[in-house]
């Protein structure tokens, strides 16, 4: 039953919120298509494999975190990939290093470091994760 | 004198008004020897600064070892010295200059990032009022700074060159200040780079590359864990490497995304890079470096903040 209400909150809360991101013509045809573990390279210090998940998930900016001009607190975003210590995500605007961030998935909610920052393209920004904590819906 | 090192100085850094405290060597033209000019209690007479001014072959030096109180007597009289209405603006830069690489040289060195901000802070201040005297040009300013390059020297003649471009474009009081000092910070993340890649003379391999292009994400988080550092400068370190065009690093945003202090710093750092000695290459002269920067206006560079730059610099160019 709290495992339903959880889902229900989620998809009315995530339903408010306008998808803003501009997704690129590749990360169109890249979202469909890719499962499982993801590649690396020598270039990457990875400790733990990543999957493709390409859920939706809403993101928020922790309170106790620094913000920076023109950052909305609360937005719509993609999780890309998932691994023990991470968390990709595509999200329509700019977060910066060392800020944490709250991402609420249906199943879980994680609380994380922005790593790094990538634009892909206008309101499309890749964001690399790191994961400080986490709850289970489940 | 055999057996004694010594370092060059700026005649701009002596005063008929006070002592510098070390002894200050000439070596005439054509010399390889060095003789006593000054001993580090005597003033020096305004007839021999007026000779040292109009003969660009006299050196000065100071002894090595004695480099450390030539350093501390500027740094502990220069705020004094800066109020001094007697002391021209051009002398008050050159010892800024040598205020500012000792200071940075300390600081960065011991590595801690609440004390380097806590000092750049005050710096920041300083070489903002200087870019702000209506007595001193760019072009002299260009002139009087050290060009070897190093992560000090280059810091702080960023900084100089961030403030004359800022007080040109309008900018006054704290914010010059708060964007002179960010200046002083923007490549705080080399602290973070092996120094074998940094000071590499040769060209980097792309994984040495991919190093050293850590280095606006390092500062950037580094200052975040300080609260004195303000956004101007979190972003001025974060942003100097990003391109008009959004093909710069880290992030690859472009236009005016990229804050307008960053803008100003990127001009500033690169004319910096280009017009000081390598390792491996001689000084580019001011002429050459804008003409190779112009090609990259609207891609690496702001059009209006690189002409804003060029004004600056021609006006010594065809004076």
């Amino acid at each position: 039953m709290l495992v339903e209400n959880r889902q229900q909150s989620f998809e009315q809360l995530i339903a408010s919120l306008d998808m803003r991101i501009q997704l690129t013509e590749s990360l169109i045809e890249s979202l469909g298509m890719e499962r499982g573990v993801t590649r690396t390279n020598p270039f990457e210090h990875r400790r733990a494999a990543r999957f493709r998940c390409n859920g939706e998930c809403i993101t928020r900016i922790s309170e106790q975190s620094f913000h920076m001009p023109g950052q909305e607190a609360e937005s719509r975003a993609i999780v890309r990939d998932l691994s023990r210590k991470g968390v990709g995500i595509i999200a329509h605007q700019q977060w910066y290093p060392e800020q944490t961030v709250v991402v609420q998935m249906p199943k879980a909610t994680v609380t994380a470091r922005v790593a790094r920052v990538r634009k892909l393209g206008p309101n499309c920004f890749e964001i690399g994760l790191i994961v400080v904590g986490h709850e289970l819906s489940e | 004198m055999l057996g004694i090192a010594f370092i060059p100085i700026s005649h701009l850094t002596l005063s008929s008004l006070f002592a510098v405290g070390a002894n200050v060597y000439v070596r005439p033209k054509g010399s390889k020897e060095v003789i006593l000019f000054l001993s580090a209690d005597q003033i020096a007479t305004k007839e021999a600064l007026e000779l040292l001014a109009v003969s660009p072959d006299i050196k000065l030096f100071i002894d090595q070892d004695q480099s450390h109180t030539f350093q501390k007597h500027l740094r502990d009289n220069f705020d004094l010295w800066f109020e001094d209405g007697r002391i021209p603006a051009h002398n008050k830069a050159a010892m800024l200059s040598e205020v500012v690489r000792n200071v940075l040289s300390e600081e960065f060195t011991r590595n801690d990032t609440l004390s380097i901000v806590d000092a750049t802070k005050h710096l920041g201040v300083q070489v903002a009022r200087l870019a702000t005297e209506k007595s001193l040009t760019g072009a002299e300013v260009c002139q009087i700074l050290h060009h070897d390059y190093g992560t000090f020297t280059h810091s702080g003649n960023v900084a100089f060159y961030c403030s004359l471009l800022a007080a040109e474009m309008g900018y006054v009081g704290e914010e010059l200040a708060e964007i002179a000092t960010g200046g002083l910070l923007h490549d705080l993340g080399k602290l973070d780079i092996d120094e074998r890649v940094l000071n590499k003379p040769g060209k980097l391999d792309e994984f040495e590359f991919r190093i050293i292009k850590e280095h606006p994400l390092a500062g950037f988080r580094r200052l975040t864990k300080v609260n004195e550092a303000t956004q101007t400068q979190l972003l001025m370190t974060y942003q100097h490497h990003e391109r008009i065009d959004g093909k710069g690093y880290p992030v690859g945003i472009g236009g005016e995304d990229i804050h307008i202090a960053s803008r100003i710093c990127s001009v500033a750092d690169v004319f910096e890079a280009m017009t000081s000695n390598r390792p491996y290459r001689g000084a580019l002269s001011h002429k050459q470096t804008l003409e190779i920067m112009a090609e990259s206006v609207n891609q690496s560079f702001d059009k209006e903040v690189f002409e804003c730059w060029s004004k600056i610099v021609s006006s010594r160019l065809s004076s």
